[in-house]
């Protein structure tokens, strides 16, 4: 009895674990990936274009020849890189702006007089 | 039984195992806006720190000039030694709060994967450099004599006249660094549009009018990066306080401009999304 409550256990872990294998891989270039090579996290397209392919198979049955080559084209690769770019013209004009903000920074103005006042 | 609790031992290392994974790949799959954000909340904090130290050093000028003004008007021996003690407190309280200052920028650069790794290793060590310098000063005026700290004040005073020299360049080379990431991003994504419209051709789509929006695109970044490159030749021309001010107006010009170029070209992007959905929707087909 008990060997078998184990292997049911068994069982739903190699399950859960495969499940987890597959969302590990669909999650790994975000994870993994420094920012430098970002762009390549679309590249992932397969996990994009599976429903599309399901779908494309379903298409081809009812509409044969008629749209082969336009159901396949997976535009989301572009879509996702818009919003990346969006990101970076956020990040680059918060960026500007601190560092203009340190440069006008008027703290420390009176250093130089008061250094002065050393050699009087 | 023993079988059994080996079976549990391994059940337990597998659930810990998987539960890992999970959490790992939640920790790190951080977007780019939330490491810009937490770029900056650690820019903040250092800024915090060295706003911190501006409060502490103005207290301590207004002690040294308060210890100054009393030894003037009496002149004697108790005052003079009150005098040095307190100059000695400000000039170190100076050397810190310099120190700070370049440690909020340290911060602000080594924090930003956005940045070309080269430019950001090179910015950083000439930062340190300077960061070096002045603990050395440091040291040096701890154990420096009256006449001696003179001396010092001196050195901090030359050496605060090259450094706001030294940040306004050194601003206008991050901007530059800043930019050409960003640049070489919309690169990438120019190359990566021209093979969808490639593929959308090749599936007999009309693509006159993505291929026209691509090359006002690609123009507008061209404008950006000859923008980015005339601010580096005014950055690399700041060479003293007389100019820099006049060039540094012209870098920040620049940059916006080609900021702007930049933000152009990303508006023509999302037109060009727009149409490319729009062309590689099996109802826009024709059917």
């Amino acid at each position: 009895m008990q060997k078998k409550v184990f292997l049911l256990a068994g069982a739903v872990i190699v399950i859960v674990a495969v499940a987890i294998g597959i969302y590990w891989y669909s999650q790994g270039p975000k994870t993994t990936l420094p920012p430098e090579t970002k762009e390549l996290e679309q590249e992932t397209g397969p996990k994009v274009t599976a429903p599309s392919e399901t779908q494309k198979l379903s298409q081809e049955q009812e509409q044969e020849q008629e749209l082969p080559s336009t159901s396949g084209i997976d535009v989301s690769e572009v879509e996702n890189l818009e919003s990346e770019l969006s990101a970076e013209l956020d990040g680059i004009s918060s960026d500007l702006t601190d560092l203009k903000g340190f440069e006008e920074d008027a703290s420390l103005d009176e250093l130089d007089s008061s250094l002065s006042g050393f050699t009087e | 039984m023993k079988t059994n609790n080996l079976n549990k031992f391994i059940i337990c290392c597998l659930v810990g195992i998987m539960t890992l994974g999970v959490s790992a790949s939640v920790v790190f799959a951080k977007s780019l806006r939330e490491r810009h954000q937490e770029a900056r909340a650690k820019y903040q904090a250092a800024r915090q720190q060295y706003l911190k130290e501006v409060n502490w050093w103005k207290t301590t000028r207004q002690q040294f000039l308060q210890a100054r003004a009393k030894y003037r008007k009496f002149k004697n021996a108790e005052n003079k030694a009150d005098y040095e003690e307190k100059a000695r407190e400000f000039l170190e309280k100076t050397v810190d709060v310099l120190i700070k200052k370049l440690e909020s920028l340290k911060n602000w650069v080594s924090n930003r994967p956005s940045l070309p790794e080269s430019e950001r290793e090179s910015i950083v060590a000439e930062i340190e450099e300077d960061i070096n310098w002045l603990e050395s000063k440091k040291t040096e005026i701890s154990t420096a004599s009256p006449a001696q700290i003179k001396e010092k004040a001196k050195e901090i005073r030359e050496y605060w006249k090259d450094h706001r020299v030294y940040v306004k360049k050194i601003i206008g080379q991050i901007w530059t660094a800043r930019l050409s990431w960003v640049i070489e991003r919309f690169e990438t994504v120019s190359s990566k549009v021209s093979a969808k419209i490639e593929e959308l051709k090749a599936a007999g789509k009309d693509t006159s009018q993505l291929e026209a929006w691509l090359a006002d695109f690609n123009q507008k970044i061209e404008i950006a990066k000859e923008k980015r490159n005339k601010a580096k030749e005014k950055y690399q021309a700041i060479s003293s306080l007389a100019d820099a001010n006049k060039f540094f107006k012209q870098v920040h010009q620049f940059i916006k401009e080609a900021n702007q170029y930049l933000r152009e070209a990303h508006q023509k992007l999302v037109e060009i999304v727009k149409e490319m959905k729009k062309l590689a929707t099996p109802t826009e087909t024709g059917e």
